[in-house]
Order: C-alpha cells, then sequence, then structure tokens
C-alpha cells in the first residue's frame, strides 16, 4: 500500500516533470527545426526564434517566453491593438534582429552552422534493344546489352541520375569558415564520398583561400556538376562533361572576385593533386596526377556571362595490372580547358560552351562542345541543345603500331553528335521537374582506322561491340530535382 | 447581358488597380549613400553585399513568398524566383557566397533599415518610413 502510493507520488512528479520538459523541448524543437534552414532564404526568422529562445533560457523566464512566442505567433503582429506593447515588441525585434545579423562569433552553433542539400530522382533509359557482338577481338561483353557511358542500358534506371547531397557551413569566425560536402550516388549504393572538404579564410576583402578537398573547375559547369537544380538539363551534355573521368582534387585555391563598373569578375587559381583506383579488383589501376593546377575566369556583365578555364597536371599510371606494360604512363602532360557564354534574361537563354582535352602518348586528344538554347513561358522551359565531341590527335600512336598502345588509344576514341530535346517545369520553388530525350547520330572513328575503331560513341568502348543498327539511338530522361 | 456589361466596365475600372505599386530600393536616413547605379544594385545583390560610394553595404530580402520580392527582382535583376534559386544553388553548392538574409516582411525591413546604415533594401513605394531614403527607383 504504501510502496503504492509512493509510486503515485512519483508518478504524478514523473508526469509534471515531462510536461515541462515536453514544453522546453517543444519550443526548442521548434526553434532549431527553423535553425536547420529547411527555408533556403529563413536563416533570419530562424535565428530570431533562436534569440527569443536563448533570451529568455537566459533569464529563466521559459513559461513567459512560451506567452511571449504565442502571442506573437497569433497575433501576427498585426492584429496588436495595443500601440505599447506594439512598440515594444517591435523593439524586441529590432534588438533580436541585431543579434542575428552580428557577424561576431557566437557561442550557439546553431548561429554558426548552416546546412543546405540537393537531391535528384531520376528515371533514364535509351532505346537501342540490340546485344553486342563478337568482332574481331574477343569481347567480353558479347551478348550484352550496349551502355551508354559504361552503365546505361536500354532498362529503365533508377540509379544513374538518382544522388543527393548534403553541405555543412560553419563559421569559424569573421573572416574563416569551413565546408563540408557529402555526395552519396544511387550508382554507388549511396556510398557517401567526400566533394568538398576546406576550409576558406578572406586574406583580404574579396580574396579567398581555400585548401582542402575542391571539385575540379575544369569546364564552366563542373563544380555543380551533381546539383541537378543548378542546370536546365537532366544531364550535363556529356559531349564536354563525360571527357574528364574524375571530379574532385586535393590541393588549393585562391579566388579574387572584383568589379570593374558593371562587370563582376571572378578570377580562381588552383593547385593539388589527384589520387584515383579505377577498374574492379584485383585488376585495378592507380591513377595518379600531379602538379594539377589551373586558372579560370568568371564574368558577368547584366543578362550575359562568359568563362575561361585551363588546366594542366602530369599523368602517371601502371598498366601492367592489365596486361599492358608498354601502354604505361609517366608523367605525361595533359591539358584541358574551356569558353563558355551565356545570356539569360529571365525568359531567352542561349549558351555555348566549347571544351578541349590534349594529351601525350596514346591517350586521344579530344574536344566537346555544345550549343544551348531555351524560352521559359512561366513555369516552363522548354530547351533545344546541339553537342558535337571527337577525338583526334591519334595519327603517330596508330603508325607507330604497338599493340597495346593501339588498343587502348582505338578504345578511348569517341566521336558523336547529338539533338537534346528537353522541358524543364518548376514544380515549386526549389524543386523542378525534367523531361529530356538526347538523340546521337555520327558516332563512327573509323576514317581512323578500319579496324577496331569505336564506331559507337558513347554507347560502348568495346572496338568489338559492332556497330549500332538502330536508328536514332537515344536516351530517355526524367528527374526531379531539389534543392533545400 | 447587362451583368456582363457591368463585370466589363468593372475590370476596366479595377484592372489599374492590379498593377503592383513601384517598387524603391532605400536605406537609412543616416548612411551616406544617395544614390546607386543599375548595375551596382544588380551587383551587391547577386553577391548580398558590396561597396556602393566606398559604403559596404549588407542586402536584405523580403521573404521567399512576397509578391514585391518577385516584382524587385524580376526588374532589377531580370529573374524568376526559380532563376534566383537556380543561381544560389549553383554558389551555395561551390562554396562561393550565400543569398541576403531575408526579413519576415515589410515593417521588418523598415525597422532593419532604419537602424542598421550599413543595410540595403527595398520597399514598395508607398512604404517608405520616415527614417528611410530612397536611392533607386525601379523602372
Amino acid at each position: 500500500m504504501v510502496l503504492s502510493s509512493r509510486r503515485t507520488v512519483s508518478v504524478r512528479r514523473l508526469f509534471d516533470a515531462c510536461f515541462c520538459y515536453s514544453l522546453a523541448m517543444w519550443w526548442r524543437f521548434a526553434t532549431m527545426h527553423n535553425n536547420v534552414n529547411i527555408d533556403f532564404f529563413g536563416g533570419l526568422v530562424a535565428a530570431i526564434t533562436c534569440e527569443v529562445q536563448e533570451y529568455y533560457e537566459d533569464k529563466m523566464r521559459l513559461p513567459r517566453g512560451l506567452l511571449w512566442g504565442a502571442v506573437w505567433v497569433a497575433s501576427g503582429g498585426a492584429f496588436a491593438s495595443d500601440a505599447a506593447s506594439l512598440n515594444d515588441l517591435e523593439e524586441r525585434l529590432y534588438r533580436l534582429e541585431q543579434d542575428a545579423t552580428s557577424t561576431s562569433p557566437s557561442d550557439n552553433w546553431t548561429d554558426r552552422v548552416s546546412i543546405n542539400g540537393f537531391v535528384t530522382y531520376g528515371l533514364t533509359r535509351h532505346n537501342v534493344h540490340e546485344k553486342q557482338g563478337a568482332g574481331i577481338f574477343p569481347n567480353p561483353e558479347q551478348g550484352k546489352p550496349f551502355y551508354y557511358l559504361d552503365t546505361l542500358s536500354d532498362e529503365v534506371s533508377h540509379r544513374e541520375l538518382s544522388r543527393v547531397g548534403l553541405q555543412f557551413d560553419v563559421k569559424v569566425n569573421d573572416r574563416t569558415s569551413a565546408v563540408v560536402q557529402i555526395l552519396g550516388q544511387a550508382i554507388d549504393n549511396y556510398d557517401a564520398e567526400v566533394q568538398w572538404a576546406f576550409v576558406d579564410y578572406e586574406l583580404l576583402p574579396g580574396l579567398h583561400w581555400r585548401g582542402g578537398r575542391l571539385v575540379l573547375p575544369t569546364f564552366m559547369h563542373s563544380q555543380y556538376l551533381n546539383v541537378g537544380y543548378a542546370y536546365h538539363w537532366a544531364a550535363l551534355p556529356s559531349e564536354v562533361y563525360g571527357t574528364v573521368p574524375f571530379d574532385t582534387f586535393d590541393g588549393m585555391d585562391l579566388t579574387w572576385s572584383v568589379n570593374t563598373g558593371p562587370l563582376s569578375h571572378e578570377l580562381s587559381a588552383f593547385y593539388g593533386g589527384v589520387d584515383l583506383e579505377d577498374g574492379d579488383p584485383p585488376v585495378t589501376v592507380d591513377y595518379e596526377l600531379r602538379n594539377y593546377m589551373g586558372a579560370n575566369l568568371r564574368s558577368s556583365w547584366g543578362s550575359l556571362n562568359s568563362w575561361l578555364s585551363y588546366t594542366e597536371s602530369t599523368f602517371t599510371a601502371d598498366f601492367a595490372s592489365l596486361g599492358l606494360p608498354s601502354a604505361s604512363l609517366d608523367k605525361e602532360v595533359l591539358a584541358s580547358g574551356s569558353i563558355g557564354l551565356g545570356y539569360d534574361n529571365g525568359s531567352f537563354m542561349l549558351m555555348a560552351e566549347r571544351s578541349y582535352y590534349d594529351s601525350d602518348n596514346w591517350i586521344p586528344d579530344r574536344w566537346g562542345g555544345y550549343v544551348s538554347t531555351g524560352y521559359r513561358f512561366g513555369k516552363w522551359m522548354p530547351h533545344l541543345t546541339w553537342g558535337a565531341t571527337n577525338s583526334t590527335g591519334l595519327g603517330e600512336v596508330l603508325e607507330e603500331g604497338d599493340p597495346a598502345k593501339v588498343f587502348l588509344a582505338q578504345q578511348s576514341m569517341v566521336r558523336s553528335k547529338s539533338w537534346t530535346y528537353g522541358l524543364r517545369y518548376d514544380l515549386a520553388p526549389g524543386v523542378d521537374v525534367k523531361l529530356e530525350a538526347q538523340t546521337f547520330y555520327d558516332m563512327s572513328t573509323s576514317s581512323y582506322r578500319q579496324e577496331g575503331a569505336n564506331l559507337n560513341g558513347m554507347f560502348t568502348s568495346s572496338v568489338s561491340a559492332g556497330e549500332i543498327d538502330t536508328d536514332d539511338p537515344t536516351v530517355y530522361r526524367l528527374s526531379v530535382d531539389a534543392v533545400f | 447581358m447587362k451583368a456582363l456589361k457591368t463585370l466589363v466596365v468593372s475590370m476596366l475600372v479595377l484592372l489599374p488597380l492590379q498593377v503592383l505599386a513601384e517598387v524603391v530600393v532605400v536605406v537609412s536616413n543616416d548612411s551616406p549613400i544617395s544614390t546607386i547605379s543599375e548595375s551596382r544594385l544588380r551587383q551587391v545583390y547577386l553577391e548580398g553585399a558590396g561597396q556602393v560610394d566606398g559604403q559596404r553595404v549588407t542586402a536584405l530580402d523580403l521573404s521567399e513568398e512576397n509578391r514585391v520580392r518577385e516584382q524587385f527582382y524580376k526588374q532589377a535583376l531580370g529573374k524568376t524566383p526559380a532563376g534566383m534559386k537556380s543561381y544560389w544553388a549553383r554558389m551555395i553548392f561551390t562554396g562561393r557566397g550565400a543569398p541576403p538574409r531575408s526579413v519576415s516582411g515589410v515593417h521588418e525591413m523598415q525597422i532593419m533599415l532604419e537602424n542598421n546604415p550599413d543595410f540595403i533594401g527595398y520597399l514598395p513605394g508607398n512604404q517608405v518610413s520616415s527614417g528611410l531614403k530612397v536611392i533607386y527607383r525601379l523602372p
């Protein structure tokens, strides 16, 4: 009996405690939730609510804080008939907004950290239903479908385009910040990889130094390659963006933002290296790129913008594991660059880019380019793109006739042209839906060497697959992108 | 028929009222800035902050749902809300910048601007409070 009554009391106490705690947690959650920056531009409101909370917590007047919060929310400010209390609220609001806008470091981590993210869900397939043939060399993929960019077949894939990224920005102090961006791609089973991880230090106003892992600024859209919402296509033109098989480097960059009259510029230079492993164990190749450096200039003037870039590195790879030791590369110079132009006045959009990729030894030189135009009708934007790419500069290697080099060179040669018909629809702020069909033509490199030439552009590099018979090989894409 | 006529006439009378009020760019009376060029205004809002007449200013935005904001970006920068969102996605996810801070409404915008000469903002032409001065009128 005694035990039971004691239990009643303690249960009641526990209940009271839980009630108070849940009230406090409710308040905390409401403010925390805002601070996670679900709304892209909503940081201020979040900061204000957070400051309200901090203010009252400091004064140990949580109940009154809740009351004020309720009054504030319920009245919406405008219904407060009492002018004095309105002024009081205004003053309070101003003070809180001031606190929120202060750039001095705060002890409250929620003021210093912002989280943003992007996600894409996409469906894609192509229409080449034939199978790969046997050919003059043995083809290990005989009987398999033709794979566009090594992975996509004529079966609908949910994995090619789907990906998610999460970015944490931390303000360390007035001049220093740290950024980490994690990317998970469906094609890699969402194994998280770090795309960006750097510390940013503002040396002078407008002059930023960054060090850590950065995304390569090879071409105009390279640095936001995975942020589908940032461009109008479901996938960036493969004629340019399919040429470099890696996207991050470890090193540093220096960026200077400057305005000259009505023109705005961002001039950036970078230095670092790339290490990557390619292929499936046990047959892997380690690629080493050293002295990876380059510079780029991004300018804008009203509705016009331009891009200019140059990148250089030395490339080392041992192909002994593939049984092709004579094709190994030792400090071969790779150079690439692109020039891009864009016009966008809010309704009419025109964009063009021309890229190149030059290298020594058996790696083919390759250029790529596209021209894209679109027009926005409210939330709808139909667009049209023409793209082309071609490999060149292999005469010497092919004439020399080292079988290993010739084999790799011919596998690496790509010639292709395409038309892309697309439609983008803005579903909601920060969410779009895209539909796209990319039709390829002129994909044979047989003019270089009849035997063993790549005849299928980006559909398969196997020289033994045989030529695609399908009229108008087309890749279809449907994607939903969001940023938050 | 008469009802239709009434409808047409009343629409003709009411239509001009549908046109949104003029949007103006404002700073505090305490700010030394007296005017801003169209291109500099554009730069300040694309970078979130900038120099105007040697004075460092930080841009403020109205909330995303606000019609005045939509009108401001359309007229001053030629950008749609989705276009701006796309632009800031490019900036944020390459670590190159963050969008201007947004305030909850016209009233909050007035308070913020009145009390800090380092801020620049925009308001409907008929909402310029006494502590503020107009430095640019959108066409």
